[in-house]
């Protein structure tokens, strides 16, 4: 474990030290945390649930973080695996297949009041949409949130030349898709 | 026709906005859940009192072990079996791979790997249905 890391860790553990090391961890990772969970559930308020779950688990599991990856990649683990598991949750109780589930997130997001994307945003989201589940992922990761491949390796335990692959299959597909429509 | 190519376009951000002041007080709603949580509340110290209390808890230890008597023996009739406790895990709780791994020792996953066996070409069938394995199998 990165000394950083460890003393983090330490202050999260030490009731006495506790509440103040929480917070400070919040603030530091709650930007680009909602960031990467609103890119993945899309509506706002389904957002700020699975962020919050995610803290929540976060404060739950920290004394059986083993340091084996980085504080960092551990945490965003967390949100990603909540963000996967909510949105699995959702279709199964609307009840939906894939097609239409997407086709339903997107009309809920052109509704949204928390989404201002103009026609190229709009379209490019529509084309992200319809890839497959992991390289929507990997898509949204490297291009929205500018994740390094590295870091996106230790957060999906894949390797970086499979991500380098799937993000590469997407940015083929949105441009075919985009090209399509624009045309 | 013209192509649109991501690298020749200027970058394109997500387009997300959120409520405003969201971020401000989230810290504080957190700290709030959290505070609720169960393991939270058992962390405080509830002291026990003299006297007429040790009558009452008496009586309510009376109850309560005629109580869980009567309900252990009721209920050995309503464990549910595999199935049901599958189906609620899969459907009704929020559960994920990151909770299972956290409960579950290496014991159990020999246990469960055990019981599935799953042979070579089934998973050569898997893999040729499934082409999003295809970045991996060309690493």
């Amino acid at each position: 474990m990165i000394l950083e890391d460890r003393e983090i860790v330490a202050k999260l553990l030490d009731p006495a030290t506790q509440d103040v090391a929480f917070r400070e961890l919040i603030s530091e990772y709650k930007r680009p945390l909602y960031s990467h969970i609103r890119s993945i559930v899309i509506d706002h308020d389904d957002a700020d649930d699975v962020l919050q779950n995610t803290f929540v688990k976060v404060f739950q599991h920290v004394k059986g973080f083993k340091g084996e990856s980085r504080l960092f990649s551990w945490v965003y683990r967390i949100a990603t695996n909540e963000a996967l598991t909510f949105i699995r949750q959702k279709k199964r109780k609307t009840g939906i297949g894939d097609e239409a589930s997407h086709e339903r997130t997107f009309q809920n997001l052109k509704a949204d009041t928390y989404f201002d994307g103009d026609e190229i945003q709009t379209k490019l989201l529509e084309a992200v949409e319809k890839l497959p589940d992991k390289q929507k992922l990997v898509f949204r990761m490297k291009y929205f949130e500018e994740l390094k491949y590295e870091e996106m390796s230790e957060i999906l335990g894949t390797s970086v030349g499979a991500l380098k692959a799937s993000y590469h299959h997407a940015v083929k597909k949105i441009e075919d898709y985009v090209t399509r429509e624009r045309n | 026709m013209k192509e649109f190519k991501l690298d020749e376009t200027k970058k394109i951000n997500i387009g997300f906005k959120t409520p405003e002041g969201y971020f401000d007080s989230l810290e504080d709603r957190i700290m709030q859940r959290i505070n609720e949580l169960p393991e939270a509340k058992e962390t405080r110290i509830i002291p026990l009192y003299r006297r007429k209390i040790w009558m009452y808890a008496t009586a309510a230890m009376i109850v309560i072990a005629l109580g869980t008597a009567f309900f252990l023996e009721k209920s050995v009739d309503d464990v549910p079996d595999h199935e049901v406790l599958e189906n609620y895990l899969a459907y009704q709780t929020s559960l994920n791979q990151f909770d299972l791994l956290n409960v579950l020792d290496t014991e159990d996953i020999r246990a469960i790997q055990t019981e599935l066996p799953v042979e070579d070409k089934d998973i050569e069938a898997f893999i040729s249905d499934n082409p999003d394995f295809e970045p991996i199998l060309t690493e």
